[in-house]
């Protein structure tokens, strides 16, 4: 049975916001206590259903197409060989991504090579695979970095392409014309509505940036979230709903995750003109 | 009458294709839009995605006694934005460290963001009852659970953060938890 404390500590748990010894102590217990494990599965039900309360964000069309080619080309591993399913634990390294290298011969070469080097140096099969392991941890950062430069120049081309349209509207957001100020361009076309953001320090802790459409005598329709880099700046690719009528966009902060509505008179405004 | 989400997870696991192509029309949006909320950066927000339906495709470990599919799904994304959040911020921290020592500035963050309409009545419905559970709560349970939920601090981080008593910040998380559980379950069961 369950003791009061371990049932106390289950919605913490499954928050991954226990500390690193507590998380552990938990999950040994977990093992034994079947009403412990029915108490995690009630609570992770419950979590997930707050991931609805996000406000809604289509995921990019071509994130799919990606993920089933990836698929198509990864047998499935077999289950017997595979690692304990998610954790909530982030001690635990939960759900550690294991998702098929881009380019799997490198890191196979590296390893073949490194024996080869062992066997000549006489290196402990111990430091040998620590060596494996920091090569091919080096060469999966590598290959991150080239994936993700090659994706920085894909979003810069897709980015002039939304600005450079026929159907163009645009909107200056700013506090009295002092900083911060934003830039909003809303291509008619495609729905996209760019954001460049000027000296606008990052949101604290726990808090996000929110911009807001608003129609004449509607209610603020949100746009998105997003956070501004270090030096104060954001470039945001937003979309706004089909048919969307907005006189004035506006930029409040809110808790992160966004909120339905507005919480704070916002600090930047401005209206569309054009069209 | 279309499979529901247990059967596509059976059919996933015997490497049924059109079956993960199910699950993610189901999962993609309110994950990416989960991933997005955290990380703030939609190419991290689509890594942590394509982790999740991958992960569950190659590693067949969805065990339905631990809990449904769409939970694992949030687990996983969930975690894998909460990864990718703490490493932009060391990146921010390195980035910060550059600029002072005159290193040259860094590249803007390009978001994409993509905020659709409600696209059924049935999510509008269901997103209104996790707003009426949510505002059900105090403001300070709120906020414990928001802090863990999208920012990945630990109870003790929260206490430090908000310079309350560790003892305090767990009996809100408990019980905000608590009340959330007696709404959003049965919500769960039903759709």
């Amino acid at each position: 049975m369950s003791g009061p404390m371990w049932t106390d500590m289950a919605a913490a748990y499954v928050l991954d916001a226990l500390d690193a010894d507590e998380a552990r102590a938990f999950e040994e217990r977990l093992e034994t206590d079947p009403a412990l494990r029915a108490e995690v599965r009630a609570q992770r039900e419950a979590l997930s259903a707050l991931a609805d309360a996000v406000p809604p964000t289509r995921a990019p069309a071509s994130l799919k197409a990606r993920i089933m080619d990836e698929a198509r080309s990864v047998r499935p591993i077999d289950s017997a060989q595979s690692e304990p399913g998610p954790t909530d634990s982030a001690s635990a390294k939960p759900a550690a991504p294991d998702v098929p290298s881009r380019r799997p011969v490198l890191p196979w070469a590296l390893a073949v090579a490194a024996t080869v080097a062992a066997l000549a140096f006489g290196i402990s099969n111990r430091q040998l695979s620590e060596q494996v392991d920091a090569t091919s941890d080096r060469v999966a950062d590598l290959q991150a970095a080239v994936v993700e430069a090659d994706l920085e120049v894909a979003q810069r081309d897709s980015l002039l392409a939304s600005l450079l349209g026929p159907d163009i509207r645009t909107a200056s957001l700013a506090a009295t014309g002092s900083e911060p100020s934003a830039r909003l361009f809303w291509n008619g076309t495609t729905g996209e509505v760019i954001v460049t953001a000027f000296g606008l320090p990052p949101a604290p802790e726990g808090r996000i940036y929110q911009l807001w459409g608003i129609g004449e005598g509607a209610d603020p329709v949100s746009l998105g979230t997003f956070q501004t880099s270090a030096d104060g700046t954001a470039v945001v690719r937003a979309s706004a709903p089909p048919d969307a009528q907005f006189d004035v966009s506006a930029m409040t902060e809110e808790p992160v995750g966004g909120s339905p509505q507005p919480t704070m008179t916002p600090f930047l405004l401005g209206s569309w003109t054009g069209e | 009458m279309p499979d529901s989400d247990d059967v596509l997870a059976a059919r996933v696991q015997e490497g049924d294709e059109a079956a993960l192509s199910e699950l993610y029309d189901r999962h993609a949006d309110r994950l990416f839009a989960l991933a997005s909320s955290i990380v703030g950066d939609p190419a991290t927000a689509e890594e942590a995605v394509a982790d999740a339906f991958l992960r569950l495709w190659r590693k067949r470990d969805h065990d339905p006694d631990r809990g449904s599919v769409g939970a694992y799904l949030v687990v996983v994304t969930r975690s894998r934005a909460l990864d990718g959040r703490r490493a932009s911020r060391r990146r921010h921290r390195a980035e910060q460290d550059g600029a002072e020592q005159g290193a040259s500035p860094s590249a803007l963050p390009i978001s994409d963001f993509g905020p659709a309409p409600d696209r059924s009545a049935e999510l509008s419905q269901k997103r209104a009852v996790i707003h009426e559970a949510l505002a059900g709560l105090s403001k300070a349970q709120r906020a414990a659970i928001e802090l863990a939920y999208f920012g990945g601090l630990t109870q003790r981080e929260i206490s430090e953060k908000l310079g309350e008593p560790l003892g305090t910040v767990k009996t809100r998380i408990r019980d905000g938890m608590i009340r959330l559980r007696e709404v959003l379950v049965p919500m769960r069961r039903e759709t």
